[in-house]
């Protein structure tokens, strides 16, 4: 079992929905930025969802693979937050 | 070793047992040692101790060989010693009462009494003998022995050894200490013996066996702890010690991780579940759940989603966020733990309340957002002090100026400032713009008399696409377009043409400007700040200026004296100035007092911006570091007025005003001189009130108030 110890110190990028991972366009340790599509997920109703987030910084891990059934709070990624805000004011 | 005395070695009588009644009763008769032998075939094999009862019943009844064999013990369980005496000899002789004592050849000698031995052994003892010891350290067992006060008196090596203590530790102490006060109690208050506990003392693990002393009145009068180590037993409790302790490291290493962990076989039921539970998230006691299926509560609803449902499924981990009913955000990482067939065994669950986490982080961002607000305001304020810093002044007057422009700069009404030429009107413009709101957004300068009047209008006000030929296609913004949120500052203002006026009226009064060439208004946010160096007043009485307008402008008027009006200031410019222009080029050119005398007699007409030039041309010129008064004087213009000097009138005009003018010039420079009327008025050779009326005069067509 690993224990990831320090998983407490990353954001983490949920879920909203049921549904099926349609489409990872993002890779682990690839830098994201805030509202930047992240994964899509194929809802039973066969709408698509587009899984953004507030958070920007580095993916630490994708929890994850397309196809998989995910359910509303689950973990798509953990998201090792920039220390500083990098949006644009 | 030791030998026993001769005398104390007793002669051996015996009879046969075949002999007759006559010799045994004679034999007895005669007989002064208290113990009888018996032979058989010339060998002794039994004895009997003739203590008073064995002989007053052989008396009565008449000697019967029967009775005395009832009170016969055989001879075997007797020791035969040498006649040196051997400490291991000793244990031999302790069980029973004589030891027979054998010569060289092997045959009886003798015998001697258990006490003679012990007395003899008494003898030895400056010899150091203690049996007592000898008896202890050879025993492969831990001894204690109590005394009734249940202090430990004597121990041997082993037991300390079992108990990995000292003798000075262990002895006179109470046993309590060591050993168990409760077994002790029991032996103590009913003489039972005690067996086999198993106990721990000093992190050792040993065999323990209480057994009581009891005296001749059938009181206990102490005890002997008997202890064996347990080798083994003592392995066993360590390694249990040592798991112990692993445990309770591994469970405070994993709560200081996960707030809770639970342990799921792969059918969903709960093992095992860690000491720290997240109290809130379960609404039933977690020991009650014991071998319960966590998949069932997610049926009843207890909480949805189940990780372990996800995990069971997926066969891999899964990581969730759940939130309870208060509203507390749980992360639950389910992982699977496989077996050697690879199927699924376990599942571990650690889920981490994130609330705090969460929360923490949201402050963080806040408090991110507010430090940057900081930094801006801090940059802000110091660009701020930058600036106040290159304006210089200290006379009273311009510092009521300047309090008033730090208020002006609140707020966005238009402004209408009025002085001479060089005064620094455009300093303050730009002082309003810097310490104010508007300090981020533009600040534009029109100077309204040095563009063409036909140019004017689409400057301010921009023009629409193809308005007229040679001007760009797509149109252009004007100043108040491109101004928006900040400050449009119009300098000259008195220059502007009247048509321009009833325009820029129309701007002021609705907040928006029509574009030349089009008839769409475009709304605008500018505060206005004009300038003039002429009498904006006069200008209306004479129609040459737009009454209205100027009503509109003189919202906020700010009269900015003239330099001589505040000589204060004068040496503290010509320093700063100087300081510039030694840091420029990288000099040390000072100004002498008499020096900065001249500078500050002078009237300076063109005021700041003379004062400025006059010092560039000053350092410019110079020979020397020290800048005198002579040196100066050269360079302000129309000569300084030197007492031996006449006035000079280069051109004709009206004697009144020519003589007006000087008057004018006289009083105020007495006055600045001699500071009072008094004196000035002595210097000018005229009376006291006339220096007065004509000063006041003078001050009120400057529109000055009097200040002394
Ligand atoms: N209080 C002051 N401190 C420093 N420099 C000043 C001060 N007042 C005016 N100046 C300088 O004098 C010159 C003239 O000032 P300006 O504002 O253009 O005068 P005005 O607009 O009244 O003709 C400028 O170079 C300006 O920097
Ligand atoms: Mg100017």
């Amino acid at each position: 079992m690993r224990i990831e110890g320090d998983y407490m110190y990353f954001g983490v990028l949920l879920s909203p929905c049921f549904g099926r991972v349609e489409k990872i366009p993002i890779k682990h340790s690839a830098r994201i930025y805030e509202w930047e599509p992240l994964f899509t997920i194929r809802k039973e109703d066969g709408m698509f969802e587009m899984v953004q987030t507030s958070l920007s910084g580095k993916i630490e891990s994708i929890e994850v693979q397309e196809g998989d059934y995910v359910i509303p709070g689950m973990v798509l990624a953990y998201v090792k937050e920039d220390l500083f805000v990098t949006g644009s004011d | 070793m030791f030998s026993v005395e001769k005398e104390k070695i007793k002669p051996i009588i015996s009879v046969a047992v075949d002999e007759s009644k006559e010799v045994f009763r004679s034999t007895l008769r005669n007989l002064r040692e208290p113990f009888i032998f018996l032979k058989k075939q010339d060998q002794l094999f039994a004895y009997a101790a003739l203590n008073k009862q064995l002989q007053m019943k052989l008396e009565k009844e008449d000697f019967s060989q029967e009775l005395l064999n009832e009170y016969t013990k055989p001879i075997d369980s007797i020791c035969c010693l040498s006649e040196h005496i051997s400490f291991t000899d000793l244990f031999q002789i302790i069980g029973e009462p004589f030891a027979i004592i054998r010569s060289e050849d092997g045959s009886p000698q003798g015998y001697i009494s258990r006490e003679d031995v012990l007395a003899e052994l008494f003898k030895q003892e400056n010899k150091s003998v203690d049996l007592l010891k000898i008896l202890l350290t050879s025993i492969p067992m831990g001894i204690f022995v109590l005394d009734k006060e249940r202090h430990i008196i004597n121990c041997n090596e082993s037991g300390l050894k079992m108990i990995k203590s000292t003798a000075d530790k262990v002895l006179n102490s109470p046993a309590e200490k060591i050993f168990s006060g409760e077994h002790l109690n029991n032996v103590f208050s009913t003489g039972k013996t005690l067996l086999n506990h198993l106990e721990f003392t000093n992190g050792v693990g040993v065999l323990v066996d209480y057994s009581p002393i009891v005296g001749y009145d059938l009181r206990v009068e102490g005890a002997v702890i008997v202890v064996q180590d347990l080798p083994m037993v003592e392995e066993m409790a360590m390694e249990i010690e040592y798991i112990k302790d692993l445990n309770k490291d591994l469970n405070a290493i994993l709560s200081s991780i996960y707030d809770e962990i639970l342990v799921v076989n792969a059918k969903g039921e709960l093992i095992r579940y860690s000491e720290n539970i997240i109290q809130d998230f379960w609404q039933v006691d977690l020991q009650e759940l014991i071998g319960k299926n966590v998949l069932e509560l997610e049926d009843q609803g207890l909480f949805t989603p189940s990780v372990t449902r996800l995990v069971i499924e997926k066969k891999k981990k899964v990581s969730v966020v759940q939130e309870t009913k208060s509203g507390r955000k749980i992360l639950a990482v389910g992982n699977p733990v496989f077996n050697e067939k690879n199927e699924l065994d376990r599942i571990i669950v650690a889920s981490r309340d994130i609330t705090e986490t969460t929360r923490l982080k949201s402050e963080l961002q806040e408090m991110k957002k507010i430090s940057e607000q900081y930094k801006k305001e801090l940059d802000n304020f110091k660009s701020k002090d930058r600036f106040l810093k290159k304006l210089i002044y200290c006379s009273p007057k311009m510092e009521k100026i300047m309090n008033q422009v730090q208020k002006i700069a609140e707020f966005s009404s238009t402004v209408l400032l009025n002085g001479e030429s060089g005064v620094g009107k455009e300093v303050i413009a730009q002082a309003i713009h810097h310490l104010g709101s508007r300090s981020h957004k533009p600040f534009l300068k029109l100077n309204c008399g040095a563009i063409p009047e036909n140019l004017l209008e689409s400057e301010l006000f921009g023009y629409a696409k193809g308005a007229f030929t040679g001007a760009d296609k797509n149109g252009k913004d004007g100043y108040f377009k491109q101004a928006d949120g900040g400050i449009l500052f119009l300098d000259e203002i008195g220059e502007m043409p009247m048509h321009l006026q009833v325009k820029l009226l129309r701007v002021l009064q609705e907040q928006e400007v029509i574009p030349v060439g089009s008839t769409t208004p475009i709304k605008v946010n500018v505060q206005i700040v004009a300038a003039t160096n002429k009498k904006l007043s006069k200008m209306v009485e004479e129609g040459t200026f737009r009454e209205d307008l100027f009503y509109r402008l003189n919202v906020i008027p700010i009269q900015i004296p003239p330099l001589r009006e505040r000589t204060e200031d004068i040496s503290l410019l010509a320093f700063h100035f100087l300081q510039q222009l030694n840091e420029k080029y990288n000099r040390n050119y000072h100004l002498t007092p008499d020096a900065v005398n001249v500078l500050e007699f002078y009237s300076w007409p063109g005021n700041v911006r003379e004062l400025q030039n006059i010092i560039e041309r000053l350092v410019v010129t110079a020979d020397h570091a020290a800048i005198d008064a002579e040196f100066v004087s050269q360079f302000l213009s129309l000569g300084y007025e030197n007492k031996k000097m006449k006035p000079v009138i280069t051109r004709v005009i009206p004697l009144q005003e020519a003589i007006d003018h000087v008057e004018e010039q006289l009083i105020m420079l007495a006055m600045k001189q001699y500071k009072t009327t008094t004196k000035a008025a002595k210097a000018l050779g005229i009376s006291q009130s006339s220096v007065s009326r004509k000063y006041q005069k003078i001050l009120n067509d400057k529109n000055m108030t009097i200040e002394i």
